[in-house]
């Protein structure tokens, strides 16, 4: 059996119940939305893991569950709840559960996509580029400081520069232009990313287990995932990469400890490769809308094979 | 600077303690920094690219940190505090920690030398690790271990919290073991401080009738609490020479 916990209706969630369905592979659906009538307990004795988990009427031996693919939503994102205080039983209840279900996620046998210690690589960019270079992948050269005077020299050294978060926040990555040049000052206060614009073409890697599946981006704007909010048109197609490459991706999001990941390349006119980062929770639909590319199905299979 | 340094919350007494005991027993250049003087610095550089990852950090009270060329550091540090960054406006502190908590990971990974122990994202002294975590890692390197019931509104005490009270503590000092009964312990518990990735380690036990069984896990345990052998195993590892 395997276990889905998410919003049965969100697009990478919907789109593997889907594929599993196809496929006949047996799930059940841990509903985010419908929390409070779950529970979920677990006891571990020298190394045997055995636990339940009850969805309304219907409980499961934890250890029936062969896989696990999650995407959880912020507890105070979901509409049940916001506005609600922390302290309220339901907001409780729901926090308890996700905690829960996360120390089980990392322990549990089987195939977990993914477990929640190794997604943790992404919550500082540069600390998992210094991974990224331990798999052979060139990384942008980089720049995180408070001093404009250092920056100001990095942008004379390298021309172009970007600047995006360190941590993973969420961010827009942007051109360093003459505007935010006059605004340098602001950097005192928080250490920021710059980093050297490199020229070339976008490829996304979706690794699943030992398979990839690569997308070419065609597009003018820095950060293509926000192309159409600015009025730049992103065309996405699939693309086949050298074995050699596939090889270095597969054995960088093993390295990593993630199943399922998303590794961001960037293809230079004079053949080189940079690997920017690696995303542990990849929202692959938007590239499934854009290719038809069989990514949900690929990971329905690793998760039955599990 | 290239003199070894303690790492550690401005509050943290027990790091604060082993700094002066080390000072104290010889160790005459060890600096102290705590995350307070990290939030305050006055420059942050830190590179990437394809050099290796390099940066210093300019402290207010004028010393340099530098990743390279540096002595061995004993960090303490789990996390950035909010509460650090009290010149960032309210609306935007939580952002800046996660900012400088995502530097501090990165810049600390990158200094040379010995380090224990080493940053990860969502623990700068070490992975976090839950409680059932421990104890299957524990189980699979042959330690006996206590039962661990987990559920909603059920989590039991972390195993950070049973190192005071314990009837045994053994401790995982940069390869060395002190305080283990017998062998079979003594490798265990090296075997779950490299399984965890980390050069320091703090393990209890309550002893029953079987044996020793494994009820506390530390990345961040009171050296006092193993004595002198501790303390001295964390003094020769901080010695220049062998830092390396």
């Amino acid at each position: 059996m395997i276990l889905l916990c998410g919003i049965p209706s969100e697009g990478p969630m919907r789109r593997v119940a889907n594929a599993l369905d196809a496929l006949g592979g047996p799930y059940v659906f841990l509903n985010q939305r419908r929390l409070d009538d779950v529970d979920l307990w677990y006891r571990i004795v020298q190394g045997e893991l055995r636990g339940e988990l009850r969805l309304g009427t219907v409980t499961y031996p934890l250890e029936g569950f062969r896989a696990v693919y999650w995407r959880l939503a912020d507890v105070g994102q979901l509409p049940e709840l916001r506005g609600m205080s922390h302290a309220a039983p339901r907001v409780r209840h729901a926090r308890s559960l996700h905690d829960t279900l996360l120390r089980w996620i990392e322990i549990a046998p089987g195939r977990v996509v993914n477990r929640s210690g190794p997604m943790a690589s992404n919550a500082s960019k540069a600390w998992q580029m210094q991974r990224i270079t331990r798999c052979g992948f060139k990384v942008p050269e980089t720049l995180i400081t408070n001093d404009p005077a250092l920056v100001r020299d990095f942008c004379d050294r390298h021309g172009e520069v970007i600047f995006k978060s360190v941590s993973g926040n969420r961010s827009v990555v942007r051109t360093l232009g003459p505007e935010e040049l006059g605004q340098l000052d602001r950097i005192r206060g928080c250490p920021t990313q710059f980093q050297a614009f490199v020229p070339g073409d976008n490829v996304r890697v979706h690794v699943i287990g030992s398979r990839a599946l690569a997308t070419h981006i065609d597009t003018a704007a820095v950060d293509y995932r926000y192309a159409s909010r600015d009025g730049i048109d992103a065309r996405l197609t699939p693309c086949e990469l050298p074995e050699e490459l596939v090889a270095r991706c597969v054995a960088l999001a093993a390295d990593l400890e993630l199943p399922f990941a998303g590794v961001d390349l960037k293809l230079t006119p004079e053949g080189e490769v940079f690997c920017f980062e690696v995303n542990p929770c990849p929202a692959f639909s938007y590239y499934e809308d854009h290719t038809e590319q069989a990514i949900a199905e690929t990971l329905g299979r690793y998760l039955m094979e599990g | 600077m290239d003199q070894p340094l303690v790492l550690c919350e401005r509050g943290d007494l027990p790091a604060l303690r082993v700094y002066q005991w080390l000072r104290a027993a010889g160790l005459t250049s060890l600096e102290l920094v705590t995350g307070d003087m990290l939030c305050q610095a006055i420059l942050w550089e830190h590179r990437l690219g394809a050099a290796p990852a390099s940066g210093r950090a300019q402290l207010a009270d004028g010393r340099t940190l530098r990743t390279q060329g540096t002595g061995a550091v004993f960090n303490r540090l789990s996390s950035i505090q909010e509460a650090s960054l009290a010149r960032i406006r309210q609306e935007d502190r939580a952002y800046a920690r996660d900012e400088m908590q995502a530097l501090v990971a990165s810049w600390l990974l990158s200094v040379e030398g010995l380090m224990l122990n080493r940053p990860t994202p969502d623990g700068l002294c070490g992975r976090w690790r839950s409680k059932g975590e421990w104890a299957m890692m524990a189980a699979a390197v042959g330690l006996r271990v206590c039962e661990v019931a987990d559920g909603i509104f059920e989590e039991a005490a972390p195993f950070e919290d049973r190192m005071e009270g314990a009837a045994l503590r053994v401790f995982v000092v940069a390869g060395r073991v002190v305080g283990a009964p017998d062998d079979d312990v003594a490798a265990a518990a090296l075997a779950l401080a490299r399984q965890a990735g980390v050069g320091l380690l703090g393990l209890a036990f309550e002893i029953g009738e079987a044996g020793p069984t494994l009820v506390g896990v530390s990345l961040t345990p009171d050296l006092f609490l193993g004595g002198a052998p501790a303390l001295l195993a964390l003094r020769d590892a901080l010695q220049p020479t062998a830092a390396g």
